[in-house]
């Protein structure tokens, strides 16, 4: 076994909150609104749906093979060869989608705050912390992220209490006017974020107790949903349909709160909390790359590839993006398709080939 | 070729060889080949023009232009 640690099935909830949230809150409400309008708020209610099927299926294959990620049994299900080719395949997308979650970090980081930083500083140093608590295991990148999520979950509690008087409740109506499209549209971006709930096939066979990871997954689905529900309404409750012009909404939301000539410039602990979210997301996308690297290469260890995959991580997040443009045209014109194809219904096909093939493959290893 | 960044990079791979050398000595010989030629990757990658030159993004960007047509308002 490449990992010894162990984690409980509530610790990897509170690991995919962060890891979904932290960079769904900062574009996604703004790119639903484009087309859901004031149904803005529905939109992850769909989008849930597909986060579920995806913990589901990525549940029911680690209960036919316990103990073993998608790069293990797809190699079962699939044959050597072919399950090779998908390993690699997915290893060299994750490789890619964790170099965009650092991009998008890095540009807002360096857009909103840091403006006379070089973008390759922001991005390598954060690859570097996050390096450090990939090579610690998942245990360390759990832990951590049960200490910074409580604070994760209060800078939006403090929106909602600091923004209150300003919201204007009837913004939210009517309800469906042009009937469920726009909304279902809308869907379709956050639903790519809810895909990514198939990292889980890295974690679940790290739990201490096995039995509740689906509980856990589900929950942890729906504490995303709901966060996503709340941050949209309460943008739309701000600033009406003008969400759709605006790049980051809710930072736009924590920069509107002036409160008892007090509480202002709130954008500031919102980035500084968020910057924990964004350590926890890139920690579980890098660390799913090296661990799913390390069992496709048949290594001995994970860590000595952490540090190299992270240099290729450096350079995957420049190549052929030279623009913010390019990043927000992959989410919008990309993911809600990749997303779904590759993270839900890839792992949904190897879960119906392995009720189809269970003879050869138990002769196999026999 | 930019030499600052050929020097730079060639540092940056050297330092990583240093840090892990200790406790890559004691690996199989499966472990040192995956992280030299995974370095080696890195630093041919490197020494392009990366952002301006066309790559994963775009390829996915040409696959899905179908699909992604329909998300154009």
């Amino acid at each position: 076994m490449l990992e010894k640690g162990k984690i409980s099935a509530f610790q990897m909830a509170v690991l995919m909150y962060p890891t979904i949230v932290a960079t769904a809150l900062l574009t996604v409400p703004s790119i639903t609104a484009a087309y859901a309008d004031n149904d803005l708020w529905l939109s992850p209610i769909w989008a849930s749906l597909i986060g579920f099927v995806t913990v589901l299926v990525v549940d029911a294959l680690h209960r036919r093979y316990p103990q073993k990620t998608i790069i293990q049994y797809s190699e079962h299900i699939l044959g050597k060869l072919l399950g090779k080719a998908f390993g690699a395949f997915l290893m060299l997308l994750y490789v890619l989608l964790t170099a965009l979650v650092v991009r998008i970090y890095a540009e807002f980081l360096v857009g909103s705050f840091l403006t006379q930083t070089p973008i390759v500083v922001v991005i390598s140093t954060m690859l570097l912390l996050c390096a450090f608590a990939v090579r610690g295991g998942v245990e360390v990148i759990a832990r951590a992220a049960t200490a910074f999520s409580p604070f994760f979950v209060l800078p939006l509690l403090l929106l909602i209490v600091l923004l209150f008087t300003d919201f204007q409740l009837d913004r939210i109506f009517p309800i469906m006017a042009d009937g469920v499209g726009p909304s279902l549209k809308g869907a379709l971006i956050p639903q790519g974020w809810f895909t990514e709930y198939m990292l889980l096939a890295f974690l679940l066979p790290f739990l201490t107790d096995r039995e509740k990871g689906r509980k856990w997954g589900v929950l942890s689905v729906f504490a995303v949903m709901l966060t996503l529900l709340i941050s949209n309404l309460i943008v739309l409750f701000l600033f009406g349909t003008d969400v759709a012009t605006m790049l980051y909404p809710l930072m736009a939301a924590a920069r509107y709160v002036s409160f008892a000539d007090f509480f202002e410039n709130l954008e500031s602990l919102v980035m500084a909390i968020w910057i924990m979210g964004a350590f926890i997301k890139i920690s579980v996308f890098y660390y799913a790359t090296a661990l799913g690297s390390a069992q496709l290469l048949n290594l001995s260890d994970y860590r000595p590839i952490v540090l190299p995959l992270g240099f290729l991580i450096t350079l995957f997040s420049f190549w052929s993006i030279p623009s913010l443009m390019e990043t927000s045209k992959f989410d919008v014109a990309v993911f809600p398709f990749l997303g779904p194809l590759v993270l839900t219904l890839l792992p949904l096909l190897l879960l119906l080939l392995s009720f189809v093939r269970p003879a050869r493959q138990e002769g196999k290893s026999s | 070729m930019r030499w600052g960044v050929t020097l730079g990079v060639t540092l940056l791979v050297l330092l990583i060889i240093l840090f892990e050398l200790p406790a890559l000595r004691q690996k199989p010989l499966r472990d040192k080949i995956a992280f030299f030629s995974l370095l080696l990757c890195g630093w041919v990658l490197a020494q392009f023009d990366l952002p301006n030159m066309a790559g994963p993004v775009t390829w996915l960007n040409e696959l899905f232009k179908p699909w992604g047509n329909l998300m154009k308002k």
